[in-house]
């Protein structure tokens, strides 16, 4: 038994020198075809990388959002600084509120906002998070935070991305990495926003979807409502506008709102404005002219900073 | 819990340690750590229905305590019939009731008649066709005076509900497992690497192969009218890769898992596409099953020994059976009568053509054999996948056309090229390994450590890299 154990023992270092070598390899030399399980975020339009430069050299803002695509699509910081409000957008492609967490904990201290937007919406709930789990671990450096927070989602992609994006790390290679624009229709706007000029969006009927909640991502949302109280912080739960026949698709509308009037400060710009399908650009996201409308609408519904 | 879920590789260390870390020192007290990790292990899907295995464990220990005290025929009848009723009462309540019931509703419908019965809305409980038929053979066993009873309660509980093979088998008989829970058990190394090796062969059967043929398998038998002949026949190429991989990969689990307590498990797979004949398959596919039916269905029906119809029948019977088996379907159903008739058609060929049965010599004939033999087995696995006797025949249609030659146009040809890649090593390594209990039992053995652990570490970091990244259930844990 004990020689059973021993080798056992040996064996596990073994693999996994064994297997960060191999995924460093993967990474570097394979094409993604050979590499399902090691998927780069990087030039996806997300433009998670910059983003996340950028928040680095950020501090006391006035208004911090965060959010899944909806909240980069969706917050313009450009028509906040017009009106002499300072802003950032830290939302990242299907950020989850477990991600939203871990952000926080990452940024909150360094941006110290006076305000929180948080976009909500019941799909953030209803997603295990590892694409953007994926996507930030990729894209940003790893420490015990990201650890523990790939631990939580026992996901064989994210723990792939964790062990590259060490590497990259070691290696500095992150530091010489210059982001591209890989959409044409989408530009990447300082402050974190991307623009996208998309003309409209031909709105289909969807098939009723029905969500159920994750219980990890309930509690994970609880827990940033109780960071930011507990730091003093202002915030606003908003639901972006999306396409009608997609917000009438999901089944589970007022489930999502009674739990967020439990939270207060929720608001559903679907409900306050009406926008047909030439503002959005696919059936989840705003175009500039839907953002412009809706950011005015943001300002001027919220008060921030009243 | 799923073999290849993160809970299990969580679960089977702490098990193991305190298996031979803890309760070591006492047989009995080894059995009831075996119970309770197997029902913790079975309860974590779903533990309501822990009352069905406590049940039939419960009525089979007593039958078999009453089949020792009673000796009159009449009694010993009775107390088999209850086993039966029990067993089989469990199994068609679950997993048939409702198939019954939709089937008489609808024959009546053919005639003009319409008849309303409702359904219930049942969930079919996880491994339960599997445990019902090793506990029912213990009882028919005890019966027929095969083997004496226990009248150790804990070694019995275990025996039934052994957490490696409680829900997909191998279906084991207690002549061979039970006495194993009345012995002491005394850690092997050899055992232990041994059965290492072969979970590791298992899971990347399971979740490199049989998953990822899955997700086309998917696609395309939910969808045939939209794909090419040629896709389709990929289709039923990986299906048929998809479902060995799987169940054999799951069986490899099983046993492996077996090993590292101190049990041997019957082999369930034996390369059985390499086989030359539809009667060697059969002798190679789920053995445990098989050899449950031939002993429990097709002897008592007369076996061979019997005149050409009776035998016809007795086939026709036992196959039939075991697709039903399978599950409450017409598909299962027509997948076994398909089988019989083609074991029949074989059986006479045979007959008439000694060379055919005679030991293999691996030339171009055999290669023949070979791929007819697994061609004629992938056409009726159409059967057992498709959703519906419709389906099956609409994916049939679909089959030939003279878009046969065209290229898939199910997804693109890089993403299906890693695919075969993985079931040519797949074959090659069976191949390879096709005397052994499993294919690499031997495979770099007398290299040095060094290339040995690479090898091992090699299928894992496949695993990492080419797993279907969800957790998806085995294809045998719904029968």
């Amino acid at each position: 038994m004990r020689r059973f154990i021993k080798q056992i023992l040996l064996f596990i270092p073994f693999f996994i020198v064994f297997y960060c070598i191999g995924i460093f390899v993967f990474g570097e030399i394979m094409p993604p075809f050979l590499k399902p399980n090691l998927k780069s975020t990087k030039n996806l339009g997300g433009y998670t990388f910059t983003r996340l430069q950028e928040v680095k050299t950020v501090s006391n803002i006035d208004v911090l959002f965060l959010g899944s695509s909806h909240a980069y699509h969706g917050f313009d910081t450009r028509i906040y600084e017009k009106k002499g409000i300072t802003s950032f957008n830290l939302g990242t492609s299907a950020q989850t509120p477990l991600q939203t967490k871990f952000l926080l904990s990452r940024y909150l201290d360094k941006v110290i906002p006076k305000e929180v937007v948080l976009q909500v919406s019941p799909f953030i709930f209803a997603i295990d998070g590892v694409e953007s789990t994926v996507d930030i671990v990729s894209n940003d450096f790893v420490d015990i935070q990201s650890v523990a927070l790939a631990t939580k989602l026992k996901d064989i992609n994210v723990s792939n991305a964790l062990i590259y994006s060490s590497f990259e790390d070691f290696f500095n290679k992150k530091s010489s990495y210059k982001e591209k624009n890989s959409f044409a229709s989408t530009v990447y706007v300082s402050g974190g926003y991307v623009e996208s000029n998309d003309t409209g969006y031909r709105g289909n009927q969807y098939i009723i979807t029905d969500f159920e909640f994750k219980k990890i991502q309930l509690k994970a949302f609880d827990e940033i409502i109780t960071l930011l109280e507990n730091k003093g912080i202002t915030y606003h739960l908003v639901y972006v506008p999306i396409t009608k026949p997609l917000y009438t698709s999901i089944s589970k509308q007022l489930d999502f709102e009674s739990l967020m009037n439990i939270y207060g400060g929720y608001h559903d710009f679907n409900k306050i404005l009406s926008l047909d399908s030439t503002y959005f650009y696919d059936r989840h996201h705003l175009n500039q002219k839907g953002a412009t409308i809706f950011n005015n609408k943001l300002i001027e519904e919220l008060k921030l900073l009243q | 819990m799923l073999f290849n879920s993160v809970d299990f590789a969580l679960f089977l260390p702490i098990v193991f340690l305190l298996y031979w870390g803890v309760t070591h020192k006492s047989i009995k007290l080894q059995n009831i750590f075996i119970v309770v990790a197997s029902y913790l292990f079975y309860g974590w899907w779903d533990w309501h229905f822990l009352f069905l295995i406590v049940t039939s464990t419960l009525v089979d220990f007593f039958v078999g305590i009453g089949l020792k005290k009673y000796h009159s025929v009449k009694s010993r009848k009775a107390l088999l019939v209850l086993s039966i009723i029990t067993n089989v009462g469990i199994l068609v309540f679950f997993k048939y009731y409702n198939f019954f019931v939709e089937s008489f509703v609808n024959a009546f419908s053919l005639f003009g008649k319409d008849i309303s019965a409702s359904t219930l809305n049942l969930i079919l409980p996880v491994g339960i066709s599997f445990y019902t038929f090793q506990t029912l053979s213990y009882s028919i066993d005890v019966y027929k005076r095969n083997i004496e009873p226990t009248t150790n309660f804990f070694a019995f509980t275990a025996f039934v509900c052994f957490f490696p093979q409680l829900v997909a088998g191998p279906i084991e008989r207690a002549k061979h497992l039970l006495p194993q829970f009345q012995k002491k058990r005394h850690f092997n190394y050899n055992d232990g690497v041994d059965g290492l090796k072969q979970i590791l062969w298992g899971l990347f059967k399971k979740m490199v192969i049989a998953d990822n043929c899955g997700r086309y398998v998917d696609i395309l038998f939910s969808n045939s009218s939209d794909y090419s002949s040629s896709s389709l026949v990929l289709g039923v190429l990986f299906f048929s890769f998809q479902i060995y991989a799987d169940f054999s990969g799951y069986s490899d689990i099983a046993i492996g898992v077996a090993k590292l307590f101190g049990f041997k498990l019957k082999q369930n797979f034996a390369t059985p596409y390499f086989s030359k004949s539809i009667i060697e398959f059969w002798q190679r596919w789920h053995i445990s099953l098989s050899t449950w039916f031939r002993d429990y269905v097709y002897i008592p029906l007369g076996g061979s020994k019997v005149g050409t119809s009776r035998f016809i029948c007795n086939i026709l019977l036992v196959f039939i059976i075991s697709g039903f088996w399978h599950g409450a379907s017409w598909t299962f159903i027509f997948w076994g009568f398909f089988h019989a008739i083609l074991y029949l058609i074989t059986y006479y060929i045979m007959r008439k053509r000694k060379d055919l049965a005679k030991a293999k010599v691996y030339g171009f004939k055999y290669v023949i054999q070979v791929l007819i033999t697994f061609s004629v087995v992938s056409f009726a696995w159409i059967f057992f996948r498709a959703e519906s006797l419709d389906n099956a025949f609409v994916y049939i249609g679909n089959l030939f056309s003279v878009s046969l030659f065209s290229i898939p146009n199910f997804t693109d040809i890089r993403s299906l090229s890693v695919l075969l890649f993985f079931i040519s090593v797949l074959l090659i390594v069976e191949w390879r390994g096709r005397e052994e209990p499993y294919a690499i039992k031997l495979l770099f053995y007398n290299r040095i450590k060094m290339i040995r652990w690479s090898f091992y570490a090699l299928l894992l970091f496949f695993i990492g890299m080419y797993a279907n990244t969800d957790e998806v259930p085995f294809i045998y844990f719904q029968f």
